[in-house]
């Protein structure tokens, strides 16, 4: 019996805290061009130097931390923007990710010149391939099937309904005229989609393909085989925030002083890194003393007494923080915070995680609350508005090809919570409860990732059961156990694997010691269609021979093992390919872009007189994502098994032919005889569970033979974010049965054959070896029933949990809103801002989504209660 | 050993204590106007039809190899004499339009299913409760798993109409743990005009088994049907004879689910279909306050 659950979302923030999430959410940000300008008059200034290139980009920055402008909100009682706007984006014209959307993406006539020279070389591209009659095929083939490229369309910046952003008229022209032609071919995104033209990196006809497909204006990520792709960025990490929270930063620029001068005998390149350490250093404080003078500033032209007398406050605050340590809680957070925002802001869009939170400030809430100098309540709102900041630092410019699978927040950058002490005790302390609160009071959009043990008080899993009921679908649960072993198995400490922290969506890292998780991604199915094709391609716009190895013609083998093996020969190719990929792109970091602001806050750098983009950090580690989608690749393997070795139902060459048609034309049988086959991978069935061990555990261990460049280690994520829509949306059919242009399985969900409840599908999640995966994000969306009212009820989810994580399971981010909700969210977006989800490994405003996401969304099974 | 059984559900945790897989035996001896399962009603398997999805491409027709099918008015005709439950035609059609409802399974076999989640009842305190129909419908079937179930130390439940012969009770005591068992009606010629059947054998049956196992192991849940037992009359009676027993523990009480018009629909039972309108909520707690005034603990089953 299904009873129709409706659960009053209530708002219990107050107005301050309200009226920040709602201008978060319903102002238009601007694109601020002070970093980049800044930036660039100090770059050229010091062009012609013999500064090596750490020390310009530590200046470079300094310049900008030195004329940047400032924001301060009636609202704010946390002081610090990053731009000199309420809300805000700073432009990373160095590294160059949106550059190219600026150039095209603010002007309907740029956007149609560049779609129309797109369509040109493609089409040349394909005429000289196929002749156009074979180009007309192609296009009416896809068209027929519903899978097309998604356009870039005509709605600028402004003007879009997803993710928009507003830039002042004389900005945008000093931009487009004078910052972006200057760094052209200069920017790390420029210089790496050269290098990988000048490398051997893609095989066959690879290279001719992709270099003729209509390019994208954004540039934050670039495909490095047919079946993988490498992200652009520095990589994901948490700042070490502790040591200027208790130290301050004078202290820390006079340790590097330090070590300057004790050192008996430094090389030139390490000089000029501590150099940079020092420039960097000096950059934060002037950030900081120049956020004290504009308070002072502001003050003085306030007469209201209560709004002096909260100036005043943080005018103390930020005088005293983070130049010294900090003595209150007040201070430290706002200690947190500037590091933070002036961090972030020499290296945009990093997603720099706050980690343990309820660690690092819990000493100070501790003493201010046994004082008396703060209440519970006056701590919970000082972090529903440090939550909300945090997310409003993570939206990016994408490309308007995207909207659709795109959002304002990414809703990533989670913060820890519970979990163990550095020595093994449990450390949930009253801070882990009030920051759950203030998560569930300001809705921000951020990942409250709980660390879950043996021993975490059943009083904060009841807390957690609670949240869930009432819809609180930011908080996710890491299961330590596991965590832990798989910290070990790739060279943690014991007591660094007890301290870690999630950052980028799920991934798992030593906070403060862990100096970039960059990203890759293995696109599964397309690696899968490498065995089945004998190393061709099949891609929307025809094959593209040759782009894997020759492993066969799978009709000639005589069991599944031996297609088994030559899939496993695919991937170790392309995993070899991301190797290859993002060791280019780490020595153009090295080379051309330092982060001495970084090194300066991660430890390791300093010890070891070398930036974090050459391997400072403690730890460094290369995260390769599993997309496109770890349920789509086992369901085909379990349809290859079971329908093509053992009852013959079809060979791979009809299987070819079938997908190549969607299905359709004559190929309908095969589709129901894969839909009819039982037991796919979700359901809990220990076949399919034990091929999708076999097959993951395979390419687990196949990371544990490189090495970055960074001497890290490259280790497996099972997150799709929103690219499981997108790659979908360009993919033809899979094996499994999936249809063209239909998103693949989000992250490591099955693909919506659960036919046994969420303990089925949690079996067969857990079946995998998590021991060797970095962090995954495992959703499950239940009906406020399935958690239910009652104590009783909300026991029995803890103790799903509790046996879900017994089984081997490393998280679970749990959305609990019913589809009718979803629908009617679709339909009275104003009435439904508040709902958030989880899309793949991270929160995000359902209201705030692109329709495509939505609908993936809603068309995730639900499990109601009976 | 076979059993006829029509569905598995897991995680289900309304149904007994911590996280259960519930396991739907086929048959009922009740008619009950009101029934939210009408398709278990009957002991043989049969064949549903979704006639909203159907097209009338009559592939199913075609194919069966029974000739029990034929496209009558847009809409397909089965000849039950005919038609053996094949399943040829679930196969044939390309919407999804037709469905078997119960299936034959091998006692073995069921239980390494059900035992899969073993796992989520060790934590939680759960087990396997065995719905219906009714579950003594398939009395020989029903004691065997209840066995091999004790025996694999599982706590096991039934939930019952109560209609059955009170010489199985000393071994259903034995074997089940746990009796959810429905209490609808005291007057029994209105029991009889809703559920075809008299009450009288339900409320020995009732009695004895209480007396058996005690307060802990039996819970009478009482399905709240608008304008049939929803009056305080009627629940002051319930509360009378469960008072009359001396009975102490707990009470479930399920409100009327109507969203069961389709289903009725599939299984050919449209005509019968009675949508008895809404519980509110006032009624609701009208009768929740009555047997927490007789000192009862109330568990509402949405």
């Amino acid at each position: 019996m299904t009873k129709t659950t409706v659960i009053e979302m209530v708002d219990k923030a107050s107005d301050r805290i309200k009226r920040f999430r709602s201008r978060y959410l319903d102002e238009m940000p601007f694109i601020s061009i002070e970093r980049a300008k800044f930036y660039t008059d100090k770059w050229k200034e010091t062009e012609n130097s013999d500064l090596s290139y750490n020390v310009r980009v530590a200046q470079s920055m300094k310049n900008v931390f030195e004329k940047m402008r400032f924001n301060i909100d009636p609202d704010d009682r946390i002081a610090g923007t990053w731009t000199e706007n309420f809300l805000g984006i700073p432009i990373d014209i160095e590294r160059g990710l949106f550059n190219r959307v600026f150039e095209v993406e603010l002007d309907k006539k740029s956007m149609k010149t560049f779609a129309k020279e797109g369509a040109k070389s493609f089409m040349s591209y394909m005429i000289e391939k196929y002749g156009s009659e074979g180009l007309l095929k192609t296009l009416d083939h896809s068209k027929k099937i519903g899978v097309t490229m998604p356009e870039l369309g005509t709605d600028t910046l402004d003007t879009r309904k997803i993710n928009p952003y507003q830039i002042k008229e004389e900005d945008k022209e000093f931009l487009l005229r004078d910052l972006i032609p200057y760094w052209k071919e200069n920017t790390i995104a420029d210089r790496l989609g050269k290098a990988f033209d000048e490398s051997n990196i893609y095989p066959g006809q690879f290279g001719n393909f992709i270099k003729n497909l209509p390019r994208s204006t954004g540039q934050s990520d670039i495909v490095t085989s047919i079946g993988s792709a490498l992200g652009v960025w520095q990589g994901h990490l948490i700042l070490d925030h502790e040591r200027p929270i208790l130290k301050g930063l004078l202290a820390m620029k006079n340790e590097v002083q330090e070590v300057i001068s004790t050192s008996k005998i430094l090389s030139k390149r390490e000089k000029e890194f501590l150099e940079s350490l020092n420039v960097a250093l000096e950059g934060v404080m002037i950030y900081s003393r120049r956020l004290a003078d504009y308070l002072e500033e502001v003050l003085k032209n306030t007469s209201d007494p209560s709004t002096k007398a909260i100036l005043n406050q943080m005018l103390q605050t930020c005088q005293k923080v983070p130049l010294h340590p900090a003595e209150t809680f007040r201070e430290a957070l706002q200690s947190y915070w500037t590091i933070k925002t002036a961090v972030e802001l020499a290296m945009p869009f990093n997603v720099h995680s706050p980690g343990r939170l309820d660690q690092i400030f819990y000493p100070f809430y501790e003493n201010d609350i046994a004082i008396g100098r703060i209440t519970p309540e006056e701590a919970r709102e000082l972090l529903e508005e440090l939550f909300l900041k945090i997310m409003s630092h993570n939206m990016r410019p994408n490309s308007n090809a995207s909207s659709d699978f795109s959002q304002r927040y990414e809703g990533s950058e989670p913060v820890t919570l519970g979990g163990l002490t550095n020595e093994g005790e449990d450390a949930t302390n009253d801070l882990t409860y009030i920051m759950l609160e203030a998560a569930d009071r300001s809705k921000a959009s951020l990942n409250f990732a709980v660390r879950i043990h043996k021993n975490s008080p059943e009083e904060l899993l009841m807390k957690i059961a609670d949240l869930h009921y009432h819809g609180v679908s930011s908080v996710s649960l890491m299961n330590d156990e596991i965590c832990l072993q798989t910290l070990l198995n790739r060279g943690f400490t014991k007591e660094d694997a007890n301290g870690y922290a999630v950052t980028g969506c799920v991934d798992m890292c030593s906070p403060g010691k862990t100096g970039g998780e960059g990203f890759s991604s293995i696109l599964l199915c397309r690696t899968l269609d490498l065995a089945i094709r004998n190393g061709d391609s099949q891609t929307l716009v025809g094959l593209v021979k040759n782009t894997g190895l020759k492993t066969g013609d799978p009709d000639k083998f005589s069991n599944f093992n031996e297609f088994l093996d030559a899939f496993f020969a695919q991937s170790d190719f392309i995993i070899k390919k991301i190797v290859e990929g993002s060791i280019i792109r780490d020595r153009l970091f090295a080379k051309y872009l330092p982060a001495p602001y970084i090194s300066a806050f991660m430890q390791g750098c300093l010890e070891n007189k070398r930036d974090i983009t050459e391997g400072g950090a403690i730890y460094d580690c290369e995260g390769i994502l599993f997309m496109t989608s770890i349920a789509n690749m086992i369901d085909s393997l379990y349809v290859i098994k079971k329908l093509i070795f053992e009852q013959k139902k079809f060979t791979f060459k009809d299987l070819i032919n079938a997908t190549d048609n969607n299905f359709n034309d004559g190929y309908e049988h095969i589709h129901k005889l894969i839909v009819d086959l039982g037991g796919k991978w979700g359901n809990g069935n220990p076949e399919s569970d034990e091929l999708g061990k076999l097959a993951t555990s395979h390419m687990f261990n196949e990371t544990y033979k490189y090495r970055t460049y960074k001497d890290g280690f490259y280790a497996p994520f099972i997150n799709s974010m929103t690219t499981h829509t997108y790659d979908g949306r360009i993919s033809i059919a899979t094996p499994d049965g999936r249809l063209g242009g239909k998103p693949f399985a989000a992250s490591c969900n099955p693909y919506n054959v659960e036919k046994h409840g969420p303990t089925g599908v949690l079996r067969s999640v857990s079946s995998l070896e998590y021991e060797h995966v970095m962090g995954c994000a495992v959703n499950i969306r239940m009906h406020p029933s399935g958690i239910g009212r009652t104590n009783e009820s909300k026991k029995k989810w803890i103790a799903l949990i509790k046996t879900y994580f017994q089984l081997g399971g490393e998280q679970l981010q749990p959305t609990v809103v019913s589809t009718e909700v979803l629908k009617a969210a679709q339909i009275n977006p104003e009435n439904y801002r508040n709902i958030i989800v989880k899309v793949g490994g991270y929160s995000a405003y359902f209201t705030d989504l692109g329709r495509e996401i939505q609908n993936e969304i809603i068309s995730r099974t639900e499990h109601t209660m009976v | 050993m076979y059993g006829i059984i029509f569905d598995i559900q897991n995680y289900a945790i309304y149904d007994g204590p911590g996280i259960r897989t519930l396991i739907f035996l086929l048959g009922c001896p009740l008619k009950c106007k009101w029934c939210q399962n009408p398709e278990s009603q009957q002991l043989q398997p049969q064949m549903s039809y979704f006639e909203e999805k159907c097209v009338g491409c009559c592939n199913c027709a075609a194919t069966c190899p029974n000739n029990a099918l034929s496209l009558i008015n847009g809409r397909i005709i089965r000849n039950t004499s005919l038609c053996k439950t094949c399943g040829a035609c679930i196969s044939a059609c390309p919407n999804g339009v037709m469905e078997k409802i119960g299936e034959n399974r091998e006692l073995d076999e069921l239980v390494e299913i059900l035992l899969m989640d073993k796992p989520f009842f060790d934590n939680s305190g759960g087990g396997i409760t065995i719905s219906g129909g009714e579950p003594t419908m398939q009395i020989n079937f029903l004691f065997e798993l209840l066995k091999t179930l004790k025996n694999k130390g599982i706590h096991t439940a039934i939930e019952t109409c109560g209609y059955f012969n009170e010489n199985l009770i000393d071994k259903l005591v034995k074997y089940v743990d746990l009796f959810l068992f429905d209490i609808k009606l005291m007057d029994s010629e209105k029991h009889k005009q809703f559920t075809d059947v008299l009450n009288e054998k339900i409320l020995t049956n009732f009695s004895k088994i209480l007396y058996k196992v005690g307060n802990e192991r039996i819970i009478p849940r009482i399905p709240l049907i608008p304008g049939v037992n929803t009056d305080l009359i009627t629940i002051q009676q319930i509360i009378t004879f469960l008072h009359g027993i001396d009975y102490k523990g707990i009470i479930h009480l399920m409100p009327y689910n109507k969203l069961t018009k389709t289903k009725y629909e599939k299984v050919g039972m449209g005509d019968i279909h009675k949508d008895f309108g809404d519980l509110t909520d006032e009624d609701l707690n009208k009768i929740t306050k009555l047997f927490e005034q007789h000192s009862y603990q109330v568990i509402i089953n949405h």
